[in-house]
Order: C-alpha cells, then sequence, then structure tokens
C-alpha cells in the first residue's frame, strides 16, 4: 500500500510537470469544446419569454411586472398568435399564458390558471424555463397572497426535435479526451519506459510488475475523473448544458471508459518498439475514431455506411453512453449494450498486452 | 560461502555466443572486477546474476541462493547500478530515490545516501537537469538504497571525465568501507588495478585470466619498463649488455630496456655508466599494468 500510494503520488506529480501533457489533456478538450459549441451551437444567456395577459387584473400585471424584474428572463408581451410566431422562429424560448379567471381563482382560494408554450427543439432551455418559471410563479403569487400552490401551470410543447448540439458535443468530447488520454498516456509512456531502461532498473528491484502497471493505471483514471470534472463544469459554466445523469453513474462511465482505452494504448505500448511506432499507431487509431465514431457530429445525418462504421469502433458506444446518462439522465442499465462493448474492448486488450508485455 | 558462485554460465542470441561457459566465485566483502573490451560478454554475465536474464545453461547462485528460483528474494539484498542511467525526466533527486526505495523492505535513509554519493546539493535538481557524471552518481546512489549485500556496477565510469572518474572510485572505495561486496565490469584497466581486489579477464565470452592485479602481472608480463638518457651515447650492445636487461629500444641517446629484475637493473645501468665516463639521467621505471597482460593473452590491444 505505502509502495503503491508512492508510485500514485510520483505518477500523479510527474503528468502534473508534463506542460505539454497537461495541454493536451485539459486545455485541448476545453478549446475543442468551446470552439465546437460556439461555431455550431446556439447559446442562450437569458431566457426570453412572451406573456400573454388575458385577465387583465391586478394580480396578473402584478405576476407580469414581477417578471420582468428578474433578470434572467427577457420578457415581451404581445398576442398570443404573434409571441407563438416568435416561438416557434426560434426568437423567445417561451410563451406564458395567464388565462382569464386568474384573479377570480385566486380570490376563492383555488390556483391560478395559466398556460405555457415551451419550445421543445432546446429541451434542456425549455425545461430550465418551465421549471424557473412555475417556481417563480409560485413565489410572486404565494408572496401577495400567503397561500401556497395558487397557480396550475400547464405544460405545453409547440415543436419537438433533438437536443441541442451544445448539449452533444460536451460528452462528445469528453468521450473523445478519454480516448486520446487513455491511447496516448499509457502507451506512450511505456514505450518511454522501456526504451530508456526505466522498465529493466524496475525489474531489478524487488517490485512486482502488476503493482507497478496498477499505480500507473490508477494515476491515469485519476487523472480522467478530473477531466471529465472539469469538461463539465466548462460545459455548464459557458454552455449552461443540463446535466440530468447522476454523478456517480457518469463517473462510474468516465472511468469505465478510460480503463477501456487504456488498455487499447497498453496494448500498443507492448506491441511497438519505439516511442515513434507507438506514436504513430496511436494516431493511427485516435483519428479515425475521432471522426467517424459520431461524438462530434450526430449519426443521424452521416450516410448509412458510416453509420456502420462508426458502430464498428469503440468510442461511439462511450460517446453514446455518456449522451444518454448524462444529458438524457438515463439509468446505467438502460446502455448496457454500450458498457459491456466497453468491458469486452478493455478486458481483450488488457490480456493480450499482459501476455506480449516485455521489459525491453 | 561465497556471496557469488557462477558455474559454466552460457548465455546466446541467436547464432552469437554472448557468454561461454564461464566461472567464478565472489567472497563476501571483495571488489571483484569484470574487465575486458566491449562486447566482451561482461553485462550478460552480471545480468543472468542479477536474475534479469535467464542462462542458457550453468548455475548461478547469489548468498547461498539458487539465482532463477529465488529471484524475488535475490532482488531484496542486491543492489544494481544499470549501464542505461536514464529515469524518469519529471522527478528531482530526491523523489526518485525515494521511490526506489519504496520498493524494497529494508531501506537507507534519503539523505544519508545522498550525502554518501555527495549529491546533497542536487536533492532538488530534476534527473534531466544534471549532467553525465552527477547522473551516475544517481544511479549508484539507486543501487544502495536498499543497503544491499552486493552491489553491481555495470561500467561505472564509462564515458565520464577524469574527475567525474575518480568521485565514483572514491564512492566505490567507501562502499569497502561499508563491507559491501562490489562486482564491477569496466574496460579501463586503471579503474579495474585500483579498485579491484581480484579481477576477471574477459574476452569473446570467457574468462581468459583471474587473480589480483598483482598476480596477473607478474604471471602475464612479469616486466618492467626503465627509461633513461645517457651522455656521452652508448652503443645499443653496451646497453644491452647491462645484467638483467632482456631488450633495448634507443633513441637520440635515450634508451628503454625491459627487465624481470628491476631493482638490479637500475643498479647495473648506474655502474655500466660510471665504468664507461657517461652520467644516466632521466631515469623512469614503469611496472606492467593488466593492458600488458591483455596484450600478452590476446595478442591485442584493449582499445581497439
Amino acid at each position: 500500500m505505502r509502495q503503491f500510494a508512492k508510485f500514485l503520488g510520483a505518477s500523479l506529480k510527474m503528468i502534473y510537470r508534463e506542460k505539454v501533457a497537461l495541454f493536451w489533456m485539459f486545455l485541448f478538450p476545453i478549446i475543442l469544446m468551446l470552439l465546437l459549441g460556439t461555431i455550431f451551437g446556439r447559446t442562450n444567456q437569458t431566457i426570453s419569454i412572451g406573456v400573454v395577459d388575458l385577465d387583465k387584473t391586478i394580480v396578473t400585471t402584478a405576476v407580469t411586472g414581477a417578471l420582468k424584474e428578474i433578470k434572467a428572463f427577457d420578457v415581451s408581451s404581445g398576442t398570443l398568435s404573434k409571441l407563438k410566431e416568435n416561438l416557434q422562429n426560434g426568437k423567445i424560448n417561451a410563451v406564458l399564458v395567464l388565462n382569464k379567471g386568474f384573479l377570480d381563482s385566486v380570490k376563492h382560494g383555488k390556483p391560478g390558471n395559466a398556460t405555457i408554450y415551451v419550445d421543445q427543439s432546446s429541451a434542456t432551455v425549455s425545461d430550465i424555463t418551465y421549471s424557473t418559471v412555475s417556481q417563480v410563479l409560485g413565489k410572486i403569487v404565494q408572496g401577495m397572497a400567503k397561500i401556497p400552490d395558487l397557480i396550475v401551470l400547464n405544460k405545453k410543447s409547440v415543436v419537438s426535435n433533438d437536443m441541442r448540439y451544445v448539449d452533444f458535443i460536451v460528452p462528445g468530447v469528453l468521450a473523445m479526451t478519454l480516448m486520446t488520454s487513455g491511447l496516448m498516456g499509457l502507451s506512450l509512456a511505456f514505450v518511454q519506459y522501456r526504451e530508456k531502461g526505466i522498465l529493466r532498473r524496475i525489474k531489478v528491484s524487488p517490485l512486482p510488475l502488476s503493482r507497478f502497471i496498477g499505480s500507473e493505471l490508477t494515476a491515469d483514471l485519476i487523472m480522467a475523473l478530473i477531466q471529465a470534472a472539469i469538461l463539465l463544469l466548462v460545459g455548464k459554466l459557458v454552455f449552461k448544458i443540463h446535466i440530468r445523469g447522476s454523478l456517480i453513474n457518469i463517473a462510474f462511465l468516465v472511468i469505465l471508459g478510460a480503463a477501456a482505452f487504456l488498455a487499447v494504448g497498453f496494448l500498443i505500448s507492448s506491441v511497438t518498439k519505439t516511442l515513434k511506432t507507438a506514436e504513430m499507431a496511436s494516431n493511427a487509431i485516435t483519428f479515425p475514431m475521432m471522426f467517424l465514431s459520431g461524438v462530434f457530429i450526430p449519426l443521424a445525418i452521416l450516410p448509412p455506411f458510416l453509420v456502420t462504421v462508426a458502430k464498428a469502433l469503440p468510442l461511439y458506444y462511450l460517446g453514446h453512453a455518456l449522451r444518454e446518462v448524462m444529458i438524457r439522465g438515463k439509468m446505467l442499465w438502460t446502455v448496457w449494450p454500450d458498457i459491456l462493448v466497453l468491458i469486452g474492448v478493455g478486458l481483450i486488450c488488457f490480456l493480450i498486452s499482459i501476455k506480449l508485455f516485455r521489459w525491453e | 560461502m561465497p556471496a557469488i558462485s557462477v558455474k559454466d554460465l552460457k548465455k546466446s542470441y541467436g547464432s552469437v555466443v554472448a557468454v561461454d561457459g564461464v566461472s567464478f566465485e565472489v567472497e563476501e566483502r571483495e571488489i571483484f572486477g569484470i574487465l575486458g573490451p566491449n562486447g566482451a560478454g561482461k553485462t550478460t554475465t552480471l545480468e543472468m546474476i542479477e536474475t534479469l536474464r535467464d542462462p542458457d545453461s550453468g548455475d548461478v547462485s547469489v548468498l547461498g541462493m539458487e539465482a532463477r528460483k529465488n529471484a524475488r528474494a535475490i532482488k531484496e539484498l542486491i543492489g544494481v547500478q544499470l549501464q542505461t542511467t536514464v529515469f524518469f525526466d519529471n522527478l528531482t533527486v530526491w523523489e526518485t530515490i525515494d521511490l526506489f526505495g519504496s520498493f524494497y523492505k529494508t531501506r537507507i535513509d534519503t539523505g544519508s545516501l545522498l550525502e554518501l554519493v555527495s549529491l546533497q546539493d542536487k536533492a532538488g535538481a530534476m534527473l534531466n537537469e544534471l549532467s553525465g557524471g552527477l547522473h551516475k552518481r544517481v544511479s549508484i546512489a539507486l543501487a544502495l538504497v536498499n543497503d544491499p549485500r552486493i552491489v553491481f556496477l555495470d561500467e561505472p565510469t564509462t564515458g565520464l571525465d577524469p574527475q567525474a572518474r575518480r568521485h565514483i572510485w572514491d564512492i566505490v572505495e567507501q562502499l569497502r568501507g561499508r563491507e559491501k561486496t562490489v562486482i564491477v565490469t569496466t574496460h579501463y584497466i586503471e579503474e579495474a588495478e585500483f579498485l579491484c581486489d581480484r579481477v576477471a579477464v574477459m574476452d569473446y565470452g570467457k574468462i581468459i585470466a583471474e587473480g589480483t592485479p598483482n598476480e596477473l602481472i607478474d604471471r602475464y608480463s612479469s616486466e618492467s619498463n626503465i627509461s633513461f638518457r645517457l651522455t656521452p651515447h652508448l652503443d645499443d650492445d653496451t646497453v644491452a649488455g647491462i645484467s638483467g636487461v632482456k631488450s633495448v629500444r634507443s633513441n637520440d641517446g635515450g634508451y628503454n630496456v625491459t627487465t624481470e629484475t628491476p631493482q638490479d637493473t637500475l643498479m647495473a645501468i648506474f655502474s655500466t655508466a660510471q665504468a664507461n665516463d657517461a652520467t644516466a639521467d632521466e631515469v623512469s621505471m614503469t611496472r606492467a599494468t593488466l593492458e600488458d597482460v591483455f596484450l600478452k593473452i590476446t595478442g591485442r590491444s584493449m582499445r581497439e
């Protein structure tokens, strides 16, 4: 345990001191994500809602006024048909209709009646809009009447489509990062250790091979978790992605994906002799996967034969699993085929590399 | 019980025979040298004793343990300095020693180890910032990190300048003081003569001579060289007639003679000079070296 901790500490220290590696591990994915996100994904800093006041009473006017004072909201008013058109054109995010009899209901101690129309094509935004608006309305009316649950808000969808591109790109970049770190990290480190004779030096010590590889792997898995945390944080802060999956499930997939690709990297290190060939082999694997696995481009817009190609690459499964769990909030068991593929790839590569492992 | 016992060790790489029936024993607390040109099979021999490599045939026993069956136990008790001395680039000297120390059950305190190899000032330096000589010292420190009973040094001074080499020799001398058994390979004659209690001379995978440096010189090349100058000049026959002189080379008033009885010959040179009304000066005497031994046995110079 003492050995393990020492080695782990040393490995982390070495990664931390290798500034070039740090760039590729942390800065590059962030830059890539920001670039792709700003080019292709529209981000909404504020939620713009149109309010249609059909009741036109003191309460509804007060509600509208209160909404206007909230900074996150950009409130406009108009007729229902005009605002609905704006919603469909993507000019606003939601239309709130304060129905006739709103005041009467409140007066009689019943919930006020309102309807919200949201744009389902940006699922996360519509969700955020819906939940904030209903929360805010609740607060406002509660504050005015001191009675709970004064409003019943009916949710109605206008258009329905897929998720936003940034929701798609964040798990995609994360998957890609785990792959490149896995393939580059371990394979290049081991080949270098072998080339420099470090492995031989370790071999003349009583340290077992398993402990050496184990601590290297653990250090890399810790780095993978840190990478994931940073990417998610940037995604959340910059693109306001809505992470619905539980963090434990996401961490599980991150570790599984990182381990699978570390195993592929380990295999590369076992079959290549020099740093140069290891680098070329890693590139030969990472580049096609990056572009063909559907981590940047949704499979739906790819021609059918490329979809087949994508589904033959392990990165597709990691990207898919991460997206389903992270963005759609699915449970782990729903992505069991992805998990199975990753475990299979990792296990096979790891076993072969142990078999082929050379000290020099 | 000898610290190391090697019997009829053989190892080939394909059709190249690297080690061809090597046998020797190293006693405890002895500094044993394997001297030979590059490619003589020194490193391969060492690696088989270190349990890094399996021999094709032959027996290796280290501290009474059969090497192949007790690799793990042997590794705890030996310290190895490999020829390649590159370590993790992004660790400091202290961190490197500390890390390697954690691999062993017993270990020396990192601070006192750095002192032993005079690296206390470089404790915080990164490995890739060190010169060749300092690198070697780190790798020797690593070989001592578990307070081993046997220390293997594979060409510890190859490629170093004279001062750095001298420094390594000092460290090896300190190991003698700490009662370590040391086995060192080298292709430097002076190094073997200076450091080793006993030397095995190796060539083409075989040990061609073994003994203390003095024994080897006496056995194979007992001649000494005496060079001197005579004024006025005497003819070569007179010089060749000096008692004990075996051969004469002369040029421009200077002479170089070989002899097996240096002391008597030296006296005879002066008396001959006096008898011929000449004065002898610029007299110097050199003993044969292991280089001469190697030349005598193989007919080749070591540096070829």
